[in-house]
């Protein structure tokens, strides 16, 4: 699964460590999930919608929808 | 400006300070008991307690697991998964090593007092390793 926590955490300038406390979760797991070694149980997953105030979907997505949906965009430019 | 810095979260510390509270002092019981035991000889035959005396070990060992288990209950999701497949991994060297010394005792080769040490040092290294490699940055 995809995710785009590090670029929504950039964003609010938050570091990691930062970020486990507001979702109370060691660094360890939010790096895990960063890095996509690890993906999240749902309750967790919607603390983060919760979090970055974004609706989940938003910020998970199955692998193969997001190389679609690249694939698409790619068509798209002509690329 | 995002940093992934290795200052720890909040949890961490908390995590941090509750495992060294609850297993160093288990971890401390546990050697003096082995070297209490060893060194005074106390688990000779010639004592009439020899047997209760050889396990007294077990004691601080059985705190040990206790703070382990605790350990665990503390974790959050990723770091229990992590534990529980390092501790998967450790039983499964452990296993092997005893096969694999049985075996090997079985052909004269090794003591068994050897081969249970080389097991439980094995199962405990794997875990040790394996925790590591799962939760490493």
């Amino acid at each position: 699964m995809d995710n785009r926590l590090r670029e929504l955490r950039a964003i609010r300038k938050w570091s990691q460590a930062e970020l486990a406390d507001r979702l109370d979760v060691s660094r360890q797991t939010v790096n895990a999930i960063e890095t996509g070694r690890y993906d999240p149980s749902l309750p967790l997953a919607f603390k983060i919608a919760d979090v970055f105030a974004q609706p989940i979907e938003s910020i998970f997505q199955p692998a193969a929808q997001t190389a679609l949906d690249r694939t698409q965009l790619g068509s798209a430019k002509g690329i | 400006m995002t940093s992934n810095r290795t200052a720890p979260a909040e949890f961490d510390r908390r995590q941090n300070r509750a495992g060294f509270r609850d297993a160093v002092p288990a971890a401390i019981a546990l050697v003096v008991a082995e070297v209490v035991v060893a060194s005074l000889n106390l688990h000779a035959r010639s004592n009439r307690w020899h047997i209760a005396v050889a396990l007294i070990p077990l004691i601080p060992a059985c705190w040990l697991g206790w703070a382990l288990w605790r350990m665990l209950r503390r974790s959050d999701e990723f770091q229990r998964v992590a534990h529980l497949e390092a501790l998967a991994i450790g039983f499964a060297v452990a296993m092997l090593a005893a096969l694999t010394g049985g075996l090997l005792h079985a052909a004269d080769v090794g003591s068994t007092a050897q081969w249970l040490q080389i097991t439980f040092i094995g199962g405990i290294l794997a875990w040790v390793v394996a925790l590591a490699l799962r939760l490493r940055r």
